[in-house]
Formats: C-alpha cells, structure tokens, sequence
C-alpha cells in the first residue's frame, strides 16, 4: 500500500492510484485504508524518535581523534609493559623461592646426616668408659665428634638466614638452640677426661635431641 | 697489649678437664697459662686470646674449666674476668666457642669452690 495516494486529505475520496491507475473503493476499505495509514505514521514517528535518540548519544560521546588517540596508545602501551613487567617479576620470584627452598633442602639433608653421626659416635662414646688399652680409638672418636659439632655449627649458621618467614622463625630458634645444647651435653662433664664412667642417661639425651632435631630439619623446606 | 695464642703458647690440642687429664687440660691452662698472665696485667690492661691458631677445636669441658674457673674458685669476679679478656679469631667458625666462653663465665658463680689441684 505504499504507493496509495490520499488525493483529498479533509473529505471522502473513494479512489486510489496504483501502477498509474485510478481505481475507485467502497466505504469499508477506504476504513481500513485510513487505520493502515494511521498505524504507519504512528510507526513513522516512533522509529524519527528512536533515530533522534540515537543521534543525540553519539553527538555525546567523546571525540576520537588528535592528542586523545596519542594517549589512548600510550595508554595500551602502558598496561602492555606493566603486564609484561608484572610476568617477568613474578617468574623471577618464583624461581627465587625455588631455589631457595632447594639450597635449604640441600643444607638441611646435610645437617641431618651430619646429627645422625654425631648421634652414632657420641651414644657409643657415652655408652663406654675411658679405657687405657682403647686411648687412641676414644681419642679417635673424640676427635671425630669435635669436628662434627664444628660441621653441624657451620650447617646451622649457612641454615638459619634463610629462615626468615613466620613459620620457621620457631624451627630457626629450635636449631640455634639444638647448636649449642648438644655441644655442651656431648663435650661436657668428663668428657676427653681419663676419669669418664658411662652414662646411660647422657646416651639417651643425645639420642633424643638428635632424633627430635633431624625431624624438625626434615620439614624445614616447607617453612621457606 | 699481651697475648696468648693457645694453638701455639699453651697447646695445638687443648683438651680434657684436670691435670689427670693431661698437659692441655682446662686446669692446666687455667693455672699454668691464663691466671698468672690475667694477674700480671696493669690497671686497664687487656690480656688478647687467640683461639684459632692451629687449634682444631675445644671441649666444653675445658672452657669450663679453663675460663669459668676463674670465676668459680674466686680468682675474680666475672665482670673483672670479661673486662680484662679480649678473645679473637680469624676463623668463623670459632665465633661460636667464643660465645661459649663468655656464656660459661657469665654462668658461673663466684667464689662457689674451693680449688683442689688434681695434680
């Protein structure tokens, strides 16, 4: 119906054009004829509004071009250097911790041997009683257990800077500890002394700061 | 300032308690070597020990006795021992028996026995 022509807008006019031609119409259709129209310009002007609205919000909107454009680049460039900054950074300190928790690991295997022949040689020493036919095998071992104590020293110095966190601050205290007490447990009393009687309950100390030492070193990586 | 480097002055392996224990025991250190030289010291004078020259290692028995007898059978009171004692070492390792030392003499309790010699 878009080509019918309304040739009369104030009266009746029963005609219509189509194709170049007049054709005429009864009063029911010319009804309907007026309601199709009616409904069409009421699209009409709902669709010019929407098309008004949408004009106006793009009128709105910021201009895109000149310094802006400049500042948007430099903007991404930006965000692209500090998201590949942040990646680098948190490789880089992944690896750290990485490598710090296998320098741990390694030291405290170390140590852990270390405590277990110290426990070995100190029980057996502890066990026995000075004996003038076995002077140099008890020399032998007391040698021995000075310089494992000085090893287990230099093991827990090289330990204790890496434990800097929280959680190992009371392993860190343990260890500094377990230095020096089992230094004065092993080497004191009568020990290198012609006059030394066994002593069970020495023997049994020292077994148990060891053992008790050597499972606290065991979790020390988990505490980095 | 005097010195006396115990690797060298007195014995390269310092060890044992008494004299029963042998020439390098704390006792024999202590009576021979650190109390004449400690008392032979003017006003304000310090006696330097060296601890690591040529020394493997110490017992604690004979720091004990060495060092904290001093304080024990009464020579002198732990404050004139420690500011009379300027212990040094170049090796790190021996940082820690001088942490000992002054812990066993900060320990000690004056005048607490009488000395016997056990020689």
């Amino acid at each position: 119906m878009s080509d019918v022509v309304n040739v009369d807008e104030g009266g009746v006019v029963p005609f219509y054009c189509r194709d170049s031609v007049l054709y005429g119409c009864n009063r029911a259709e010319l009804e309907s004829s007026r309601d199709i129209v009616a409904a069409i310009n009421s699209q009409g002007d709902s669709f010019a509004e929407a098309l008004e609205s949408l004009s106006m919000t793009i009128s709105a909107l910021p201009d895109s071009s000149g310094e802006i454009t400049a500042l948007q680049v430099l903007t991404g460039v930006f965000v692209a250097f500090v998201g590949a900054l942040s990646a680098y950074l948190f490789n880089y300190f992944h690896w750290v911790m990485v490598s710090k928790k296998q320098r741990v690991s390694r030291a405290g295997k170390a140590l852990s041997e270390l405590i277990e022949e110290l426990e070995t040689l100190s029980v057996e020493y502890w066990l026995g009683e000075y004996s003038s036919e076995r002077k140099n095998a008890i020399h032998a071992i007391e040698i021995s257990i000075k310089s494992k104590l000085r090893l287990i020293q230099r093991h827990i110095i090289l330990v204790v800077p890496e434990l800097k966190s929280r959680k190992a601050a009371s392993r860190k205290h343990k260890l500094e500890e377990f230095g020096y007490e089992i230094y004065d447990i092993v080497t004191g009393d009568e020990f290198e002394s012609k006059g030394r009687r066994s002593s069970k309950k020495k023997a049994v100390s020292i077994s148990m700061k060891c053992a008790d030492m050597r499972a606290a070193i065991s979790a020390l990586e988990y505490c980095v | 300032m005097k010195k006396l480097n115990i690797g060298k002055d007195f014995d390269p392996d310092p060890s044992g308690r008494y004299y029963t224990d042998g020439d390098a025991s704390g006792e024999a250190f202590r009576e021979d070597f650190l109390k004449g030289m400690l008392q032979a010291l003017a006003s304000g004078e310090k006696l330097q020990i060296i601890l690591d020259d040529g020394v493997e290692g110490y017992g604690s028995s004979f720091l004990v006795e060495g060092f904290a007898g001093m304080v024990k059978y009464g020579y002198m009171t732990k404050d004139e021992l420690l500011s009379k004692l300027d212990i040094v070492c170049a090796d790190e390792d021996f940082e820690f028996y001088k942490k000992k030392i002054v812990e066993y003499i900060e320990k000690a309790v004056f005048n607490s026995e009488k000395y016997i010699p056990t020689k």
